[in-house]
């Protein structure tokens, strides 16, 4: 029988990849312990079921003869916004948190939401600094101040 | 009966301490943004508890919990007012109110639907709150003598329980559920203090906080899901709802009654049940209702019962799942986990010590519920055209409003900015299941109860000497481990005996 792989067969792929990992580093910790099990047993343990389980729905989802649900990528806005998220996160250890925020938002509303850009950037301005006010004045959040503003 | 009335004066002695200024606004606040968080199709309660738990840092535990809980059983009334004026469920346990609440609002009965399906959430979660009342007190007696025998047994029924219920996809669900076991054991052991699967990183040495996770799986993942499938929603005017309209008629409330009861006991049962909830009693409570009714052809053309019951079972079941949290200290459902967090972020312990140790804070919390009751009656009934106001203004900013919650509720979990990426990784997980069918409660609430069911295990086998009779020497924990058995191998031989049944029917 001919199988090609697909979406569905690469998450689980990714997930098994995951197991294999819990496996080697499980069986390099005791498995047993006096009376009881050890610290290993039980990534050792979850990590084979994850393993089996991974494999059957990797066979399963090569088997299928079903058109594959592919992920949708053709609006790419979800995959624009997951992008925007790791910038964010990039971004906030070196500019701070407010300025990266201010720096997500307005593409996440010209790309992801569909705004135009003069509309963008100055809700996302208004936004930034309710969120700055809130967290951080009132609520004495202490978001990351990044270069700009570290002391 | 001395239990009774000892119940009704701790309730009583609940409702004059939350008598307040400050908690009756955290009862309205939370009962408000519950709303918002069930008209909102890309947040789940589960998802919103997580991202606003910490807006209630440094707050009264009390008013945090009286907010969120506020949030969750909130959530399932406002699920309602899209499911029935724009086909589109705010949250899973409303997607049945779309089969019959959106035929009624296109017959231009939209206002009667909500204005039904408020009365019969009022009424359901009303009496969801008594039985919970006399409940919860003799099930923590109980639960008070469990040792770790009776807790391990517990948390794997609820396990099996909760891949056992997802019929079609019980292989995805113990990948979801083993591979929530697997991650929940990265960090430091709790027994010997060896790091486990850390990899050298000081980082995760702390293991993966679990609101990270349900954040990015449930929060985030919804919203980038609806980036790329939106909601189609309608613009033909029928959305329009005056609150006159909402107010049904003496026939209709005739023709709703037995619905509602039904509703409601079906709804109670099942949400005590692991991984029952709101979604499994609505779809219970529909099947019961077509199947008792004179005309079930109407079923599905707008039939007033088909809303009533299972708005009603989904309020109960949200009631209901604060039994096992309360009494045991297990959550029984995802949002049920994220709230079990807020609990111990807050200081307080759920579990059988919870009625004695703190009284005043779980008796408030339940007299709250029945206040936060009357008051989304209210909002439900009077505030419609409003919520739907919201869900209009709110549609184009939602992803980016959520998306900063998640990351200033994150990030302030431990000002780690390791915590966004956890999230991250998890929004892209999250997505991918939900495209692919795995479920992702079980994922949650093995997160959640991973550690403590490892240690469970090995405290009752150093108990023991390390025999794992041990499980089946002591009565409750042996009738679960019976229980989780019969789940687990109960369904496969059942669907076998169903099909040699209609395979010889055709031979």
């Amino acid at each position: 029988m001919r199988m090609r792989w697909n979406h569905e067969s690469i998450l689980f792929l990714i997930i098994l990849a995951i197991a294999l990992a819990g496996l080697f580093g499980g069986t390099k910790l005791p498995l047993t312990a006096r009376f009881t099990i050890g610290s290993g047993a039980a990534p050792v343990i979850y990590a084979a079921c994850v393993l089996v389980i991974s494999a059957v729905l990797i066979i399963k989802a090569l088997r299928n003869k079903e058109p594959e649900k592919l992920i949708p990528l053709t609006g790419k806005k979800g995959l624009i916004f997951v992008l925007l998220c790791i910038l964010f996160a990039i971004l906030a250890n070196f500019l701070g948190f407010v300025i990266s925020l201010f720096i997500f938002s307005v593409p996440a509303l010209v790309y992801a939401e569909g705004w135009q850009f003069k509309k963008a950037l100055p809700f996302a301005l208004i936004w930034t600094l309710v969120v700055y006010w809130f967290f951080v004045k009132i609520l004495s959040v202490p978001l990351l101040p990044g270069i700009f503003f570290s002391s | 009966m001395n239990e009774l009335f000892s119940s009704i004066s701790l309730l009583l002695g609940g409702f004059s301490s939350i008598l307040t200024p400050s908690l009756l606004l955290a009862c309205l606040v939370g009962a408000i943004a519950g709303t918002l968080v069930g008209v909102l199709p890309g947040l789940g309660p589960s998802a919103a508890i997580a991202v606003l738990l910490p807006a209630t840092y440094g707050l009264d535990p009390l008013i945090g919990l009286i907010t969120l809980a506020g949030m969750y059983y909130g959530a399932m009334y406002g699920g309602t007012i899209t499911s029935v004026l724009l086909n589109v469920p705010g949250e899973s346990a409303s997607v049945v109110t779309t089969f019959d609440g959106y035929p009624m609002a296109k017959a231009g009965r939209g206002g009667i639907a909500l204005g039904i399906a408020s009365i019969g959430s009022f009424i359901a979660g009303t009496l969801g709150l008594i039985l919970l009342t006399l409940i919860a007190i003799p099930l923590a007696r109980v639960a008070i003598k469990f040792g770790p025998p009776e807790y391990f047994a517990v948390m794997v029924f609820v396990f099996a329980m909760v891949v056992g219920l997802n019929n079609e996809k019980r292989l995805k669900a113990s990948l979801s559920l083993f591979l929530g076991l697997l991650l929940a054991t990265v960090g430091q052991d709790v027994v010997s203090g060896t790091p486990r699967l850390t990899w050298g990183s000081v980082t995760l040495l702390d293991g993966i906080s679990f609101l990270p996770a349900v954040i990015g799986a449930f929060g985030l993942a919804e919203v980038v899901q609806n980036l790329m499938t939106p909601a189609e929603f309608i613009t033909d005017g029928k959305a329009k709802i005056r609150v006159r309209d909402v107010f049904p008629k003496r026939q209709d409330l005739k023709d709703s009654t037995g619905s509602i009861v039904r509703g409601s006991f079906i709804g109670f049962l099942t949400g005590l049940l692991p991984g029952g909830g709101g979604s499994l009693s609505s779809f219970l409570s529909y099947g019961v209702e077509k199947r008792l009714s004179k005309t079930p052809e109407l079923f599905g053309k707008g039939a007033i019962q088909g809303v009533a019951g299972p708005e009603s079972a989904n309020n109960s079941a949200s009631t209901a799942s604060f039994v096992p949290l309360l009494s045991l200290g297990i959550p029984s459902s995802g949002t049920s986990a994220v709230l079990l967090g807020a609990f111990v972020m807050l200081g307080i312990q759920p579990g059988p010590g919870l009625f004695s140790e703190n009284p005043d804070v779980v008796w408030g919390l339940i007299a709250s519920m029945y206040i936060g009751n009357v008051m989304l009656l209210i909002l439900n009934t009077a505030f419609i055209p409003y919520f739907i106001w919201l869900l209009k203004i709110s549609q184009r900013t939602l992803s980016v409003i959520v998306a900063t919650l998640c990351f200033v509720g994150v990030y302030s979990l431990n000002n780690s900015m390791f915590d966004i990426w956890v999230m991250i990784l998890f929004t892209i997980l999250g997505y991918a299941f939900k495209v692919y069918g795995v479920p992702g409660t079980p994922l949650v609430l093995a997160l959640v109860l991973g550690g403590e069911m490892e240690y469970s295990l090995r405290q009752s086998l150093v108990m023991s000497m390390g025999s794992p009779s041990v499980f089946l020497e002591r009565p409750i924990s042996a009738v679960l481990i019976i229980l989780t058995v019969l789940v687990i191998v109960m369904p496969p031989l059942l669907a076998r005996y169903r099909r040699n049944k209609s395979s010889d029917q055709v031979s």
